[in-house]
């Protein structure tokens, strides 16, 4: 049951948000009960007896917090149940995730038999695996000195970010969970969670959806071996750029628009990362919650850039591999993490290393901008390859591609090809056969929208402070002058942008990608 | 602030602006989802591209529908529907083709009403699939299925058959209305009208039909289901060549052959499953095997499946008659893929365009050939002059015979004409090579 699927928004939603109207009149404890059992209850859709590992998960950790909480503040006890809940989780984590994966590579590497096990992985593991992880630390640390078992259920299980994040801290949302009165459906939190949703929905059904018709082709004809060009392998890997982009953030920001339906403010993931000069700026744009958990619980106990730039730069690596396999288990993945390690190392080594250079001159420093975010963009674009390729051979087959100098002036001579690979895509959906000249078309306006468009932040920011009374600084800060406000014109967009939406899903939606992770 | 203050008053840049209330908000939210879906979907039901709902027919706006052969299968399902036939021909590219379901007067009784549901890559797989829908018709008492043999479900004695496509499993929403509404088809009519493909065909088929030349345009299927014989007779009065004659061994090469190259049998389960839905609802069964030119026949047996060939039309009757025994259904079965005058019209070296001519490929034949078949299996008295040998009804008693003298036809046909056997027996082989 996926954000985007019929299901979900008139059956699903409706049904919780009713029961929610008729729980809060009855206090705040039924509210957050309902929450948990209806959200218990959207995890057991996708597969039940997996609501048995949840549940026992979200049980054991919280018997070490427990445990934690009340040892001492600093004492070895609290050290060793922190450790232990840390172990539990990660041991989890890794059977469900990676057991298979090591085996393989174990039998590969050494002539092993261990059996290699099909394991079906939990769905969103890997996100409420780090949320837990986080807070025992924040325990240890004593950020967090206090935790009821209901409030540890919401904070795991609410459904908005229980399957594919944001990743949220404790300390975001301990206040407003405690707060009386506070988690609730209000018109005003209606049209604010309704506003914030549509344009998730918008950018996943609209956006997402059909720029997957002209990656997945590309992608898929790597792996197999069969023929294309520069051109479709351009296509294929600037349209999955886009794609993973507005799949992620458009998930996202649902997350966010459900949870300001009921009152809850949860953290933003995308502040237009394709946007970015810089890799350093990028990993400040793209995914932000996971940036700052690898930041806050591994870089920075890893000693961070405290103990010299060498020690920095191995930290730096470090957390990107272990960043790339968090997606998933396959040597593309870790590829991919190292690929944007790397990238961070000569970042850092740049900017040191240029911070003694005189400033541009006037007309330098714009050029030197836009070379900087050209750089970035196929930087992470060419990273991305791997992130999404099946195989390596795959990979450096598309790049391999996107690089031919004879695919280039082919390119240049004759313009983009009417037949090949995506000819039939393009008959699918206009019905006009030999004409698919409009599909890098589409591709450069997503382009232009990721890159020009206003975050989803930028436009809701104010509001969410306003309506849901937070402090200005839990978001990061951003210039943007289109703000969303309560009016027709907006109201008017909203409803356009459900209509939009609902006419590209009417024949299914298709998942999330990172539900994969 | 409580929840009652309105908009306004939240918000400092409202000031001055005319207030509007929450519920007024989420009213236009709700009411411009709506409007914005109502004109799309208005379009959608006035333009028609794919002449689902047919209540809006202008000259010069949407008579031409020349997307309707690409979707061939929503199309048909719906058209079958309306039409309310009492007797149904289901196949591939030539049926949709070659048959005009038009009997004016049928010898057998209960046939009054014939609809063609042909659609391009058909296959016997996707008829069993589609049976529901069918059924849910409700007055359909004859199915007339085509089983050709280039596309059956070949296996091999130690592997399981690769059935022919079925429709894909529909998920959701759309399964459940399916389930309830399966008459109507009311999924197929909210995909169509809600869906942004649509309204991109319903732009495209105004801009068609604004054209000055219309002479190309696909005009759109008849209310039986057949086929625009206009446009087929501007594109596709088509003769057999010599060029596109081994243009098509080629590719059968490929296609069939090499497919076929391990096969021991045909998997003729279908029959049973076909029986078994028409037990249900007290249908009669025809089963044909589809008339081909002489040289899709030469095409069999230089590349050595001729004996499979028989073998599954042996297979094919011994199937029928257990399923009749079985499930009490009554099945014919008619091997049109015989040889005969109207069978083996002379290879011509340049395309005449000649629409008298039987078959526009070696598997496609005409809408001449269409009405023998409805003579012959509906005793159709539709003028259709059947030649001594086109096809037969077979059973246990003749089926050795007939056999036998198909064979012997087609080795003197083959003597009659060694050079063009030469020719494609050649094409062949380098079609195996290439694929080796």
């Amino acid at each position: 049951m996926v954000f985007s699927s019929f299901h979900f928004i008139l059956i699903f939603l409706p049904i919780v948000a009713l029961g929610t109207a008729v729980a809060q009149r009855l206090g705040d404890l039924p509210v957050k009960l309902w929450l948990i059992a209806t959200s218990l209850a959207f995890y057991a859709a996708w597969y039940p007896p997996y609501l048995l590992i949840l549940l026992g998960s979200i049980l054991a950790n919280y018997l070490v917090l427990q445990i934690a909480l009340q040892a001492p503040a600093g004492s070895q006890q609290r050290l060793l149940a922190v450790t232990v809940g840390i172990i539990g989780n990660v041991c989890l984590l890794g059977w469900f995730k990676y057991a298979g994966f090591l085996a393989f590579n174990f039998n590969a590497a050494f002539g092993g038999t261990l059996p290699v096990l099909q394991i079906v992985l939990p769905l969103g593991i890997s996100f409420f695996s780090f949320q837990k992880i986080a807070l025992l630390i924040d325990v240890y640390r004593r950020d967090v000195t206090e935790l009821s078992l209901l409030d540890y259920f919401m904070f795991v299980t609410f459904f908005p970010q229980l399957i594919a994040g944001p990743i949220v801290l404790f300390s975001e949302v301990r206040d407003q969970y405690k707060e009386p009165g506070r988690i609730r459906i209000t018109r005003a939190h209606l049209l604010l969670g309704l506003s914030i949703f549509g344009v998730g929905l918008f950018k996943k059904a609209a956006g997402a959806d059909l720029l997957a018709t002209y990656a997945d082709p590309i992608f898929k004809a790597a792996a197999q071996g069969r023929p294309f060009g520069t051109a479709e392998a351009w296509t294929g890997v600037l349209a999955y750029t886009l794609q993973l982009y507005f799949d992620f953030s458009g998930y996202s920001d649902m997350a966010v628009g459900l949870a300001a339906m009921f009152g809850i403010v949860l953290p933003f993931n995308f502040v237009r990362p394709y946007r970015a000069t810089s890799i350093i700026d990028f990993w400040r744009r793209w995914h932000v919650t996971l940036s700052r958990f690898l930041r806050l619980y591994l870089y920075i106990p890893l000693g961070g850039n405290r103990k010299g730039p060498g020690r920095r730069y191995l930290n730096l690596m470090i957390v990107m591999l272990i960043g790339g396999l968090w997606h998933g288990a396959a040597w593309t993945f870790v590829a991919w993490g190292a690929l944007h390690g790397l990238y961070l190392v000569i970042n850092h080594l740049w900017r040191d290393g240029s911070a003694s250079w005189p400033k541009p001159g006037r007309w330098v420093g714009p050029a030197l901008q836009a070379g900087s975010w050209l750089l970035t963009f196929l930087a992470v674009a060419i990273a991305w390859v791997f992130f999404r390729a099946e195989s390596f051979g795959a990979a450096m087959t598309i790049l391999a591609r996107m690089f031919d100098g004879a695919g280039w002036s082919t390119l240049l001579r004759m313009g983009y090809p009417t037949d090949g690979l995506l000819a039939g895509v393009a008959y699918l959906q206009t019905g006009v056969p030999g004409n698919s000249t409009y599909i890098p078309v589409v591709v450069l306006i997503a382009l232009g929208a990721a890159i020009l468009a206003p975050s989803t932040q930028a436009l809701f920011r104010f509001e969410l402070v306003q309506l849901l009374k937070l402090r200005l600084d839990v978001f990061p800060t951003t210039s943007s002058s289109t703000r969303w406000a309560p009016t027709r014109s907006w109201a008017i967009a909203t409803g356009l942008m459900f209509a939009v939406s609902a006419l590209a899903i009417v024949r299914g939606s298709s998942p999330f990608l990172y539900f994969n992770f | 602030m409580t929840d009652d203050a309105q908009p306004a008053e939240w918000f400092s840049g409202l000031q001055g602006t005319r207030a509007v209330s929450w519920n007024g908000l989420l009213r236009t939210v709700a009411c411009s989802f709506i409007l914005f879906l109502l004109l799309v979907s208005g379009i959608n039901l006035m333009v028609d591209p794919k002449g689902l709902y047919q209540l809006v027919r202008i000259d010069g706006f949407n008579v031409y529908k020349p997307f309707q052969p690409s979707f061939t299968r929503e199309i048909k399902a719906l058209g079958a529907y309306r039409y309310r036939p009492d007797t149904l021909i289901f196949g591939a590219s030539t049926v949709t083709f070659g048959v005009d379901p038009e009997c004016p007067t049928a010898g057998l009784p209960g046939v009054s009403r014939v609809y063609n549901y042909g659609g391009q890559g058909a296959s016997v797989s996707e008829f069993v699939a589609t049976l529901p829908d069918l059924r849910a018709i409700g007055s359909i008492r004859r199915v007339i299925l085509e089983a050709r043999f280039e596309t059956q479900p070949f296996a091999s004695a130690s592997s399981v058959s690769v059935a022919g496509t079925g429709r894909p499993a529909d998920d959701g929403l759309m399964a459940l209305l399916r389930r309830w509404i399966p008459a109507s088809h009311a999924a197929t009519y909210a995909e169509n009208l809600f869906s942004w493909r649509e309204l991109a065909l319903s732009i495209q088929t105004v801009l068609a039909n604004r054209k000055a030349d219309k002479s190309f345009l696909f005009r759109s299927f008849g209310e039986n289901g057949i086929y625009d014989q206009g446009w087929l007779r501007r594109w596709a009065a088509f003769v057999i060549t010599e060029q596109n004659l081994l243009g098509h061994i080629s590719n059968y090469t490929d296609f069939l052959i090499n497919r076929a190259a391990n096969a021991t049998h045909v998997d003729v389960e279908y029959v049973y499953e076909a029986a078994a839905a028409a037990q249900g609802d007290g249908m009669a069964l025809d089963i044909f095997i589809t008339p081909v030119h002489a040289t899709e026949l030469i095409l069999f047996r230089e590349g050595g499946l001729w004996p499979l060939y028989e073998q599954f039309k042996i297979d094919l009757l011994r199937a029928i008659e257990h399923a009749r025994e079985r499930y009490s259904v009554n099945i014919r079965l008619f091997d049109f893929g015989t040889l005969s005058s109207a069978t083996n019209q002379p290879i011509r070296l340049i395309d005449n365009q000649d629409i008298r001519e039987h078959f526009s490929d070696p598997v496609h034949f005409k809408t001449g050939i269409g009405d023998m078949l409805l003579a012959v299996m509906l005793k159709c008295a539709n003028g259709a002059a059947v030649p001594e040998g086109f096809g037969r009804e077979l059973d246990q008693t003749v089926v050795a015979g007939h056999l036998s003298a198909e064979r012997a036809k087609l080795d003197a046909y083959a003597a009659a004409h060694p050079e063009l056997v030469q020719k494609i027996a050649e094409t062949i082989e380098r079609g195996r090579k290439r694929s080796q």
